[in-house]
Formats: structure tokens, C-alpha cells, sequence
């Protein structure tokens, strides 16, 4: 890279259809000036944002994620969408500290459809802020191996960690105070590495481990040995997959696909099978609950 | 081996063989049944191996690793023939003594005999033991007397014969009508009378039809049928032969616990060695009657014993039961009529055809004839496998059989049928062993585990105990069983915990109600059994505890 060649950054943003798709639409009519780093995909309200979509985003390489809704109180649907962003960005940012990203990479801002020049500032701010801290992980001290890891475990337990945002982490009053107050104190804290933290703590290593590449040590010939011997038919499943787990200890992936191959069985079949019977494991080690 | 490819050549071959077994030649039966082996049998059989071979003895003393004696609870056992001596807790250290002394020197070793606990008295005839004495044994007769690997043994014994003369001498009808005419019951639990089923399965609509062998006995403390099968695969096998016969299927299976490396293995070589001499596969002796077998291997889930689920897992498939609006036996595997027995009725079947079904009803009950294969286990002296006439009362088992209860305890209730089963108390246990009777008490004699509780047993934790068995092996497909169960435990822990209300045992009524009559099967159906018996004969026992928390009022609130 040549000295001097400025880093810029590439922004993911979520605007909801009725404010900020519309300040943003404004403030390019209105010729207002920023960088043209963020890449924008319009929705109907900023509470459909998932913390999937903002994990996938930072999976994917991009170096901040910004989210845009209506002024709180100003949504135009009754279920106040935008405090459920609200909600979530907290979340997310705090799962963002926990393993180690700089949470200012995410950004929740209010913008409404007359505010032209309010998107064009916060977009004036936030692009800078995102090139002084360079590339994802370079600030924060991660290689692109571990981030991308982490990220992939916090990926995996998204469903979980919404299950918990459902059940603990709802805040009863629709304010700004009231939500600020919540996601600030010690009471979210404790909350938060009660029910995910520790669950992250323990979950790097299983899915690193369920990305074992490869088959395991268990090579195609023995594989194919094992199929043809229980006829090769898709009635043997049960067994080929036993036969398979008795000789190899577990089942990895590239194995099933081969099973669902030869015997001409939907992979979904067989993870059927696989996730209903306790003792089938899908990675080294203990068996899966 | 050449094929055997009529019934004289199966008479040739045994008379061959008994001909060359001298009776009085000393023979050694180490028992490699699952608890002797956990106790180090393998060492002992090794050791003998090594000392006939010091001792020059090859050919002159026979050694035979055969399947469980039954007497798990003094293993490893050893039994010397032909003067039958048994010996209980032998080490590999005892073997030199035993050779030369008992093999050689006919003498007995007095340290190695069965002592009465009460009496002292030492008892070395096998026969004499109490604990073998009080039994009938039809089925383990000769598993004192077999190497399960070798087909030899069991056709020396009468293998086989009932098989050659169902094929040869009877039609399939009159194979169903003898069975039928035996009240041959389903020994896995349901006691539903097998010749009936047989005749479903055979007048179902269908050229194609299935004979399955039940062996996945998920049940908890029971082991006969794998001390049965794992010692004497031969007879199973014969006597699913001969049901296929008069099914007229052609495709058996057999579905077995993948975890018991030993019985697997024997039933795999019982499958080969049966292959190799006709006895199975084409033209079975020369009959022109066709029958294969293939064992199936289930995954460790309690509810795959179920006869749906079982089937779906045969096919394939998860094994989740489905409604039984149509019997397995008229749609089974890939919706074809298809039998399933278990291990233990199959091996029935081979007794009724050699010997008759007038013989067979001779012994039992009125509504239960011939001998069950019980396991003792729990508060008992000698845990084991025994077998029984049906109508010897629950008191000959457990103090007869089972020498009573350890430590001068009192017994309190006998368990059976395991996590779907019942109990029944003390004051009852003179109670005749029948599907009926045990049935109307609330403890159905399941497939004959019986867990004997004394007085120190919690009826609830027993009960808690259950629950939290079945709880985790629900396969959740109906509502009713996964959520019942879950209901019915967290009461249940409230109650233990010193949390009970007073509404709480009605709930518990109604809850186990529900989960029964909407379950689909027999899991979801019998989960509330073992609840509900407690509550007939132990009520006082929840009470206790509810009143014991009403009382200090500290823990109201």
C-alpha cells in the first residue's frame, strides 16, 4: 500500500423507510456533503435489525455497521420499533466489548425525514472516527483468525442470546431514560455474563471444534468399506452413521455429506437423525445434549 | 462344516457329537456373563487356560467361557462338571488350587463354596443352592452348559431338534396352533398372548412379512433377556425361525443395544455359524422354507424398544412411535405386517414345539403358563437372574431366591417393570408372580425386573427417580408425555424439597391421568405407573412430607 493511501473504511448501514432513509434521501438532494462509505440497505423499521445481521456484517470483513431509525417516540408503527433497536445495539455492542471488538463500530442514531443535514454530520463523524480505528481488529489487537472465530461463536448462539433478551433483558418502560439507566447498570451486567458471558467463554473451542476440517482421520475408502457393507442402501442409515461413530468416535461433516451421497439421503435426513439420538456426536469429545 | 440339508443330518450330527462327549469327562464353566466379566471372569478363563496347558491337560478337561449363570451377585462363578461343584467369588489366583485339586483330585475346596449366611452351611452341589433350587429353570437350564460362540454345544443339548420338527413334521398352522394352545404371553411387558399376534401378522394382507426380535431392553434393572441372549443366542434364534415358519416370512431382524459389545458379538457369529450349517438363509435343512435374519443395532434411546419406534428405526428413521390405530403386527416396517416379540417369548417358542404345549401349560398360573426369567436387583442378597414358574409368590422370590434382604433389614416394597412399572408393599408380597394379578395391583410385571426397596427407600425420591428417567428419554413428539411428565416431576421435587401445597397430590392425580390416556405410547402412557402406585400403597409417605413444611412457619413464605 502506497504511504499516505488513507484507509477507508466500508460501513454497512440499516435505515428505517420513514426517517432516516429519508433524511439520507434529503441530504443527497440538498447536495450536503460525506464520505461515500456506507452502503445502505433501507427497511421498514429499525427494529427489524437482528444482531445476526450486524455479526454477519463484521464477519464478513466490514469495518462499522449503522443503524438509523425515527426520533424515539416518532415511530410510525405502534410497536415503538425503535426502542427494540435500541435494545438491541446495546446488546450487541456489549457482546462486540466482550470478545474484544471496539463497540464503537456500531452506531444507533435518530434521524427524521426533514434532518438532511443531521445524517450528513453524524455520517461526517462517524466515517473519520471508523478510518483512525482502522481496519476490524487492527486497534483492538485481533488477528482476522481470532475475530473471525469469535464472531462465528457469536453467530452460533444469536437464537440463544435473543431467548435471553426476551426473558431478562427487557426493560419495562418505553423512555430513553429508562432504557439508558437499564443497559448502564450493574444489574445488566450481572445479567449479561450470567446468562451469555459465560456461555461465550465456554463456546469458542466447541465451535472450533465442530469446524474440525476435514474427515476426522477417517479416509474415503474405509468410508466407502463401511457403506457398501450395510448393502449401501438408505435403510442402513442408522447403522452406516453407528458403524461410523464406533470406528471414528464422531461424525464430521464432510462424512455425513458423503453418507448423504452415496445412500442418496437428504443431509437434512441425516441431521435429523444425528441431533435426535444423544449418543451420535457431531464433534470430538463429549456427546452432545 | 458342511450345510445340514435335511433333518437327519442335524440326527447325525448331534448323535456324532454327544457320542464323542464323554460325561464323566471333567469340564470347567467359567461364567462370562456381564457381571462376572466386570469382575475380572476374563483373567480367570485365562488362567485356566494357561494351567490345562502346564498341566498337559488339553483334551482331557473341556473349558468353556459360557453365557450368566444367573447368581450375578457371587460372581465370578465357576462350575466344575460332572460332579457340578459351584464356586462363588473365585480369583485368577484360585485356579491352580481348582485344577489340581476339584479337576484332578475330585475334592472340594471348602473356601470356595456357597455358605448359607444364616446357618453357615456350606453348600457345593450347584443344585443344592438355594438360590438355584427354588427356581424352574426351562430357559437357562443349560446355560451352565454352553459356549455361546459354539453352535456344537447347543446342538448337543437338543438344538435345533424343535426346529427340524416344526419344518418337517407340522404345517406353519399347526406350529400357530401349538403356540396358541401354550397361552404363550409376551414376555416384554404387555403380556399380549404371542400366537394371536402371530396369526394378525400371518392373516394381514401382504405377500412380504417381518419377524423382529425385540432385544433393545432399555428397561431399567433389567438385564435377563441380555443374560439370555448374550448366553444362548441359539435358542432365540431357533425359536424365531420356527415363528417365521408359521408367520411365512422370510426376513427377520433383530434389533439389539449397540453398548454390549459381548452380546453382539454373539449374536453376529449365532447369525453366521446358523448361515453355515442351513439352519438359516436358503432352503433352511432342506425344507425349501427361506429365512434371513439381519441385527440392527439401536442407538441408546429408551423409547426405540417401543414397537413402532423400533420399526421406524429399522427403517431408518428417527425412532418416534406413531398411533396405533393398526397394530404393528398388520403394518409394520415400510407398512408391511411385521411380528415383534421378545427375546425371552421367542425363546419360549422353541421349548413349546419340542416338547408340546400340553407339557408347556403344566406349569404356571391360570392365565400365565410356563417359567419368567426375573432380575433381582436393589435391596437383595442375591442380586442375579433367575428363572421362575409364573404363581410362585413374590415372598419365594425375594427370600427364597433372593436370601432376603441385606442387613437385617426390613423389606418395604418390590418395584417392577422398572421406570413404567409399579410396586407393590410388603403386606402384599404373597402375591402370586401373574400378568393378571401384579396387573390389578398397579405393578405389571413389565419385562421382569424386580427392584427390591427396604425400609430405608423413599418412596418419593424412588418415584422422583423414575421420572427424571423418563423426562429425559421422552422423545417429546406428543405434547401430553413430554409435558406431563415435566409437570408432574416439578411437583413432585416441590414435594421433596419441602415445597408441597396441599391441592398438590389432586394435580398430580390429574396430570397422570392426562398424560395417560392422551400419550401415544407406552412410555407417555405408563410414565404416571410407578406415581401412581406409590400414591395407592404410600400416600402417608407425600402426606408426611407436606405436613412436616406446613407446620414451622418460617418456611411458609
Amino acid at each position: 500500500m502506497a504511504a499516505g493511501h488513507r484507509f477507508e473504511p466500508r460501513i454497512l448501514g440499516f435505515l428505517c423507510n420513514w426517517c432516516c432513509y429519508a433524511g439520507a434521501d434529503l441530504a443527497g438532494v440538498s447536495r450536503f456533503q460525506y464520505p461515500p462509505n456506507i452502503r445502505v440497505i433501507r427497511l421498514m423499521c429499525s427494529g427489524r435489525v437482528d444482531p445476526a445481521h450486524i455479526f454477519r456484517a463484521f464477519a464478513a470483513g466490514l469495518d462499522g455497521v449503522f443503524i438509523g431509525g425515527c426520533h424515539l417516540n416518532d415511530c410510525h408503527y405502534v410497536t415503538h420499533g425503535n426502542y427494540d433497536a435500541l435494545a438491541m445495539v446495546y446488546i450487541s455492542q456489549k457482546l462486540m466489548a466482550h470478545i474484544g471488538l471496539n463497540p464503537e463500530r456500531l452506531q444507533i442514531e435518530w434521524v427524521s425525514a426533514g434532518e438532511g443535514i443531521r445524517f450528513a454530520n453524524i455520517m461526517n463523524e462517524f466515517i473519520p472516527r471508523l478510518q483512525k480505528l482502522g481496519p476490524l481488529g487492527k486497534t483492538e489487537g485481533l488477528e482476522e483468525q481470532e475475530w473471525k472465530s469469535k464472531l462465528e461463536a457469536v453467530l452460533k448462539l444469536i437464537p440463544y442470546i435473543k431467548l435471553v433478551q426476551s426473558e431478562r433483558l427487557r426493560v419495562p418502560v418505553r423512555t430513553e431514560e429508562a432504557y439508558q439507566e437499564f443497559f448502564n447498570g450493574e444489574e445488566f451486567d450481572r445479567l449479561f455474563h450470567e446468562s451469555i458471558g459465560d456461555k461465550l467463554a465456554a463456546y469458542p473451542h466447541a465451535a472450533a471444534r465442530t469446524h474440525a476440517p476435514g474427515t476426522g482421520g477417517l479416509d474415503y475408502d474405509k468410508l466407502d468399506r463401511i457403506i457398501s457393507r450395510h448393502n449401501g442402501e438408505a435403510r442402513s442409515l442408522i447403522q452406516v452413521l453407528l458403524a461410523i461413530q464406533l470406528e471414528n468416535d464422531w461424525l464430521p461433516q464432510e462424512v455425513l455429506e458423503r453418507i448423504s451421497e452415496k445412500l442418496e439421503v437428504p443431509l437434512s435426513r441425516i441431521m435429523h437423525i444425528v441431533t435426535f439420538h444423544k449418543s451420535f456426536r457431531l464433534a470430538p469429545g463429549e456427546s452432545h445434549e | 462344516m458342511p450345510r445340514l440339508n435335511s433333518a437327519a443330518e442335524l440326527e447325525k450330527l448331534r448323535k456324532g457329537l454327544v457320542s464323542k462327549r464323554d460325561p464323566d469327562k471333567p469340564s470347567i464353566a467359567v461364567c462370562a456373563g456381564m457381571d462376572c466379566l466386570g469382575h475380572e471372569s476374563g483373567s480367570i478363563i485365562a488362567a485356566f487356560e494357561k494351567e490345562i496347558k502346564r498341566k498337559n491337560l488339553k483334551g482331557k478337561v473341556d473349558l468353556r467361557a459360557t453365557g450368566c449363570h444367573g447368581y450375578c451377585g457371587k460372581g465370578p462363578l465357576v462350575v466344575i462338571y460332572p460332579e457340578e461343584i459351584c464356586y462363588v467369588r473365585v480369583t485368577p489366583e484360585d485356579v491352580p488350587e481348582i485344577v489340581s485339586k476339584t479337576v484332578l483330585g475330585k475334592k472340594t475346596i471348602d473356601r470356595l463354596v456357597h455358605e448359607e449366611p444364616d446357618s453357615g452351611q456350606k453348600i457345593a452341589s450347584m443344585s443344592e443352592i438355594p438360590f438355584y433350587k427354588n427356581q424352574m429353570r426351562h430357559l437357562m437350564d443349560s446355560s451352565t452348559r454352553i459356549d455361546p460362540q459354539s453352535i456344537d454345544d447347543y446342538v448337543a443339548v437338543g438344538g435345533y431338534s424343535a426346529l427340524s420338527k416344526a419344518l418337517f413334521k407340522m404345517s406353519p398352522e399347526e406350529v400357530m396352533e401349538e403356540v396358541k394352545k401354550a397361552e404363550l404371553r409376551g414376555r416384554g411387558g404387555g403380556g399380549f398372548p404371542a400366537g394371536w399376534k402371530w396369526k394378525t401378522a400371518r392373516d394381514a394382507p401382504g405377500e412380504e412379512k417381518y419377524v423382529i426380535v425385540n432385544a433393545h431392553e432399555g428397561e431399567l434393572g433389567a438385564f435377563m433377556d441380555r443374560a439370555l441372549f448374550t448366553g444362548n443366542p441359539h435358542c432365540v434364534l431357533e425359536g424365531l425361525i420356527i415363528g417365521a415358519y408359521a408367520i411365512r416370512s422370510h426376513q427377520g431382524f433383530i434389533y439389539t443395544r449397540h453398548d454390549a459389545p459381548r452380546l453382539r458379538n454373539n449374536i453376529e457369529r449365532a447369525v453366521a455359524v446358523a448361515e453355515e450349517y442351513g439352519l438359516l438363509g436358503e432352503n433352511i435343512l432342506g425344507s425349501g422354507f427361506d429365512f434371513h435374519v439381519e441385527v440392527h443395532l439401536d442407538i441408546g434411546i429408551f423409547v426405540s424398544g417401543e414397537s413402532s419406534a423400533l420399526m421406524k428405526s429399522i427403517e431408518g428413521n428417527i425412532p418416534e412411535p406413531r398411533p396405533k390405530y393398526i397394530r404393528t403386527s398388520v403394518s409394520g416396517i415400510w407398512g408391511k405386517p411385521s411380528d415383534l416379540n421378545n427375546v425371552e417369548t421367542w425363546a419360549n417358542v422353541a421349548l413349546i414345539i419340542d416338547k408340546g404345549a400340553e407339557w408347556y401349560t403344566g406349569t404356571g398360573t391360570e392365565g400365565s403358563k410356563g417359567t419368567k426369567l426375573v432380575s433381582l436387583s436393589g435391596s437383595i442378597v442375591n442380586t442375579g437372574v433367575a428363572e421362575v414358574p409364573f404363581g410362585t409368590t413374590i415372598r419365594e422370590i425375594v427370600y427364597g431366591i433372593g436370601g432376603g434382604i441385606p442387613d437385617g433389614k426390613k423389606l418395604k416394597a418390590v418395584h417392577f417393570g422398572g421406570p413404567m412399572g409399579g410396586c407393590i408393599p410388603e403386606r402384599l408380597i404373597d402375591t402370586p408372580l401373574d400378568f393378571d394379578e401384579l396387573a390389578k395391583l398397579g405393578a405389571p410385571i413389565g419385562a421382569g425386573s424386580m427392584l427390591v426397596l427396604d425400609e430405608d427407600a423413599d418412596m418419593v425420591d424412588v418415584t422422583i427417580y423414575f421420572l427424571q428417567y423418563l423426562s429425559d428419554e421422552s422423545c417429546g413428539k406428543c405434547v401430553p408425555c413430554r409435558e406431563g411428565i415435566r409437570q408432574m416431576l416439578r411437583i413432585l421435587n416441590n414435594i421433596r424439597d419441602g415445597r408441597g401445597k396441599a391441592s398438590d397430590i389432586a394435580l398430580l392425580e390429574e396430570i397422570a391421568e392426562v398424560t395417560g390416556a392422551a400419550s401415544l405410547c407406552a412410555l407417555g402412557k405408563t410414565a404416571a405407573d410407578p406415581l401412581l402406585s406409590t400414591l395407592r400403597y404410600f400416600r402417608d409417605e407425600y402426606e408426611s412430607k407436606m405436613r412436616i413444611v406446613e407446620s414451622p412457619a418460617e418456611k411458609r413464605d
